[in-house]
């Protein structure tokens, strides 16, 4: 078994967004405050230069990660619970109720991409608010069918199993078998999955800022610096550049890391004991 | 008969999934706390008056009377009117703006199509060689990179620095189509072409490791003439069902791409609507949208077992 150094690059550059994400907002300069003049350059004070009011950059950039790391993490748990349970129920369920769940979670494929997300965020009134519950909930209802149709394949797939059969034979209950012996063995799968999840997470809740209907204004996000940033980025391409770039390396990094993991994770790269 | 039976439920799962999408647009119209009659009588309407504007909406009926409605209007095109400006009919905003959408889905279609298939089947022939390390490059930068990062560095090259492209459609409407639309179809095309070189790849070196192949090569065919005759042939099926599919990430790809160029597409029209809380033009936007992208996956499942004996066999 061989981890590739890119599983290592992408898993450093992980841990010190984190770090980034936890400290830097309020590192040297608070991110919401008017510190300097506007467009000042990278210097010892302001690390990235500040933007067009002045703010400073290098922590907006760390509410920026904050703010995509929160809602991709919450994004994840939410929509795989749902996911995870939509299955069970699809697989464990009355034969009815699982025909139900599963038509259902099909015809939530009829929605490309980002078009229920889309949706889902112009009905939601409550402007008032930094908008982060909205996208939370649009990218949460929009990601579960997938998880669900992953899960389910696997939730088959091993009901039939020997040692799922020798349990029910021992007279286990449904719940017990679910939670003891089929949620385990699918954890690796879903571990890697959620990762490349989370890839698409955060790059659909950039675009979301992007378009400026994600998080509301004067809250930073990458998306909408990227935003602000091309409009002067022919006199100012560094504000234009450092999100980009944070954006960029944060996407190639989980990449790299869900790579990596489930060339760690997966069966087939294991030794394998009962080969014939 | 098995045909039959295969296109029959291909047809009733496109009923169904045509159904849900009515009822989950009829709902976020119904759902939206304030909603229509608010935004139409404004926010300091006296409860009379705003009592009336539900009424004229027939807002006061029961949910199904209000559904079988909204599925006969909807049926005869009639979406209601936008909230803002004019009160223009949504119809009318919907048909104005999708020519633009439509022309990019379709040159991006056919790029991404020609990018993809190109790539992979170069990148299974020559596999784990340079050719195919570069083109795997390719593949992992066009997935990750969002597009738009990649249309602010382009703009700045090809548009500020090169000065060969304009940057504002609506500024130079008098240059060529070709002019305003290499730039939104190459970025568009991106993503999806990188993910059609991969699959592309593997169904091809599947493909290219089989008896078959080496049979025809020891025959004598030519070498090129193996690779598309007998190896991209026994491949093409999943990929034209992925071509297929590419529908409906274009359409939301259009959402960023055409508000970043400012083209007149829907993708525009539905960022907007979102922004100035249009309800109805959003709604009918997803519910084409959806329409669309249902109606074309139909189209490809029900070409896919009238082109391929194997899988009219397989399947049912």
């Amino acid at each position: 078994m061989k981890v590739s150094k890119f599983f290592w690059i992408g898993l450093v550059f992980l841990v010190g967004l984190i770090l980034f994400a936890v400290f830097g907002p309020s590192f040297k300069h608070p991110y919401s405050d008017i510190v300097a003049n506007p467009h000042q350059p990278a210097s010892l004070e302001y690390w990235c230069g500040t933007d067009e009011q002045g703010r400073d950059v290098f922590a907006r950039l760390a509410m920026g990660a904050r703010y995509s790391l929160l809602i991709g993490l919450t994004v994840q748990i939410i929509s795989l619970s749902i996911g995870v349970f939509m299955a069970i129920l699809a697989v464990y369920a009355h034969r009815i109720i699982g025909q139900v769940v599963m038509r259902f979670t099909d015809a939530m494929f009829a929605f490309p991409d980002l078009l229920f997300a889309f949706l889902i965020i112009g009905v939601w009134e409550g402007s008032n608010d930094d908008g982060v519950l909205p996208v939370i909930v649009a990218l949460s209802l929009s990601a579960w069918p997938s998880t669900t149709r992953l899960v389910r394949s696997l939730l088959v797939s091993l009901r039939d199993q020997e040692f799922i059969v020798a349990t029910r034979a021992l007279g286990a209950s449904t719940a017990y078998i679910v939670l003891r012996h089929a949620i385990p063995q699918m954890i690796p799968l879903l571990l890697t999955d959620s990762i490349i999840d989370l890839v698409r997470t955060i790059m659909a809740e950039s675009t979301l800022n992007f378009l400026g209907i994600g998080i509301k204004a004067p809250e930073p996000s990458w998306g909408n610096m990227i935003n602000n940033g091309r409009q002067d980025m022919n006199s100012h391409p560094m504000q234009l550049f450092w999100p980009c770039f944070i954006l960029s390396s944060t996407i190639f990094a989980l990449s790299f890391v869900g790579d990596g993991l489930r060339n760690i994770l997966d069966p087939r790269n294991r030794v394998t004991y009962n080969k014939k | 008969m098995q045909l039959v039976r295969a296109i029959t439920s291909r047809l009733m799962y496109a009923a169904v999934s045509l159904f849900f999408v009515s009822v989950v647009t009829f709902m976020a119209d119904s759902i939206r706390p304030g909603g229509a009659e608010y935004a139409l009588a404004g926010e300091k309407a006296t409860k009379e008056t705003i009592e009336r504007v539900r009424k004229l909406l027939g807002k006061d009926q029961k949910w199904y009377v209000r559904y079988v409605k909204y599925i006969k209007n909807a049926a005869r095109l009639n979406f209601g009117n936008s909230y803002y400006g004019i009160k223009e009919p949504v119809f009318d905003i919907v048909k104005r703006n999708i020519p633009m959408t439509a022309r990019l889905a379709f040159w991006a279609v056919l790029l991404s199509s020609c990018i993809g298939i190109t790539l992979g089947v170069i990148a299974a022939v020559y596999q784990l060689r340079t050719a195919d390390k570069l083109i795997l490059f390719f593949s992992t930068f066009g997935t990750t990179i969002p597009s738009f990062v990649l249309a602010p560095i382009l703009t700045a090259v090809f548009c500020t620095n090169l000065n060969l492209l304009p940057i504002n459609w609506e500024v130079y409407r008098d240059l060529p189509d070709f002019y305003y639309l290499v730039l939104p179809v190459s970025i568009m095309s991106l993503g999806p072409s990188a993910r059609l070189t991969r699959n592309t790849r593997s169904l091809m070196i599947d493909v290219l490791h089989q008896e078959f192949i080496r049979f025809a090569v020891a025959k004598g065919v030519p070498r090129w003439k193996v690779i598309i005759r007998h190896g991209l042939r026994n491949a093409i099926m999943p990929i034209i069902t992925q071509i297929g599919m590419m529908l409906g990430g274009l359409l939301s790809g259009s959402f960023v791409i055409e508000s970043y160029f400012t083209l007149p597409g829907i993708g525009k029209e539905a960022v907007e609507s979102i922004k100035r809380g249009d309800t109805p033009v959003l709604i009918t936007i997803t519910l084409v949208g959806a329409t669309i992208f249902v109606v074309s996956n139909l189209i490809v499942d029900i070409l896919l077992p009238i082109l391929d004996p194997r899988i009219r066999e397989a399947q049912v």
